[in-house]
């Protein structure tokens, strides 16, 4: 297994620079968080990781044929699923039971139609759906965002827990989230 | 609208028919719910009565399955193929814009009134439920797309638990809508054509007889069967959803 290795990566979406020759490394089984203003393009950083996008120029290694999985901004659930069907939509190898005690850690109890949750329920969901899928790298955009202090304080400790020797990269605002999982901080500017 | 409809503003109703009824004392101009429900009594008990709801229902019903079964096929290729799509459009709005009478005048030219309601029937629900199902799989959140693209969910897996879902509200407004015109519509072009032993020719014949219970004994049976086949319908549909989002 490598490091992810990014090399003068660029993406502009028309007149605007998005990205300008952004180089970074993020170390394989270490957690990178990725801070930086509203509009830096840590967001379209991901996508193009993610290979949602293209790049205009620039390399990305060590990405090839791993495991990619990620907790987007938003929560992107099925809503006609209930919360165990939608965790174990993307890997049908966790059995029902264990979905179930990996909830009930994340403080959600009741096995209700996603559509009926409210939105930390939700975003805990989605967490949680990443964290129990198989993956190499997980990107994290703004994982806890909406989560009032008590379930953030929560949800960082169950995280931990999946992180290890596993690469990570989280976008966040607060220091204090970058602090408690002790990794790199990568600043990134327009 | 129908959730808002209580018993007693029926019942209300219901005497204020019979009221007017009494007061105006003409059984051809507007008969009284009693005597309604009295010849539905009669009519019930005959074999032709069933005859002819079997005859319409089989018409009319068929006529929408079928609209339904070609209406997901073409929205789906239009949604697929942009040139579908622009084809497909004039002939929708043509469709949805010409009179269904016309539709009857010019079908009775071209065939026989036996089968008129299923053409009928067909051509009313076609456009409507085309356009729904197209506005569904065309409304799908791309964001969800991407979701399944990232986790690599299987393709089967990614249109069952996410697309089958999204488009089944828009399949399911649809057909509550459909049932209602199909049966409309298919009617009409039975009273239009009078084919033997249909609800239409039931419902001619009481007009050319001015038979007002029967006029209004058939236009009861028709809301009646037309809202059964809606419920079982709207029932069957919500069965099939629980079967396709069962996750074992």
């Amino acid at each position: 297994m490598q490091d992810i290795k990014i090399q003068n990566l660029c993406k502009a979406y028309g007149e605007k620079q998005v990205l300008n020759n952004f180089s970074a490394i993020f170390g394989y089984g270490k957690i990178t968080c990725i801070m930086g203003k509203s509009g830096a393009g840590k967001t379209t950083l991901f996508r193009i990781l993610m290979n949602l996008e293209k790049q205009d120029s620039g390399t990305i290694i060590g990405l090839q044929n791993k495991k990619i999985r990620a907790v987007f901004q938003e929560d992107r659930l099925c809503e006609e699923l209930d919360v165990i069907s939608n965790i174990r939509l993307v890997n049908a190898k966790n059995d029902k039971k264990t979905v179930q005690n990996a909830l009930c850690k994340m403080g959600i109890t009741e096995n209700k139609l996603v559509s009926t949750l409210s939105g930390g329920m939700k975003r805990r969901v989605s967490i949680l759906r990443a964290l129990m899928s198989e993956f190499d790298v997980l990107f994290l955009d703004e994982p806890l965002k909406g989560l009032d202090k008590d379930t953030k304080q929560l949800v960082l400790h169950e995280m931990k827990g999946y992180f290890q020797n596993k690469t990570v990269i989280m976008i966040t605002h607060e220091i204090e989230e970058a602090e408690f999982f002790g990794g790199k901080i990568v600043g990134i500017e327009v | 609208m129908r959730k808002n409809i209580k018993l007693w503003a029926v019942l209300f109703w219901l005497i204020v028919w019979q009221v007017v009824s009494m007061r105006l004392n003409q059984q051809i101009l507007l008969v009284s719910p009693v005597r309604v429900i009295t010849r539905l009594s009669e009519l019930i008990i005959t074999k032709d009565f069933w005859l002819a709801i079997a005859f319409s229902a089989s018409r009319i019903i068929g006529g929408f399955i079928i609209a339904v079964i070609i209406s997901c096929l073409l929205a789906v290729l239009a949604s697929r193929f942009k040139r579908v799509d622009e084809l497909l459009a004039p002939f929708m709005l043509t469709i949805r814009s010409i009179p269904v009478a016309s539709f009857i005048i010019l079908a009775l030219i071209w065939f026989s009134s036996k089968n008129l309601a299923v053409l009928i029937s067909f051509l009313m629900v076609m456009p409507v439920m085309y356009s729904n199902i197209l506005t569904g799989i065309r409304t799908i959140d791309s964001k969800m797309h991407e979701m399944a693209q990232v986790f690599e969910i299987p393709p089967i897996k990614q249109m069952r638990y996410i697309y089958i879902p999204h488009i089944f509200k828009y399949f399911e407004s649809a057909c509550a809508v459909c049932l209602g015109l199909s049966w409309k519509s298919g009617v009409a072009a039975e009273v239009i054509g009078m084919p033997d032993g249909s609800i239409g020719e039931c419902l001619q014949q009481a007009k050319v007889y001015l038979d007002t219970p029967d006029l209004f004994a058939w236009t009861l049976v028709i809301v009646c069967v037309s809202l059964f086949f809606e419920r079982l319908f709207l029932l069957l549909l919500s069965k099939i959803k629980i079967l396709v989002l069962r996750m074992d």
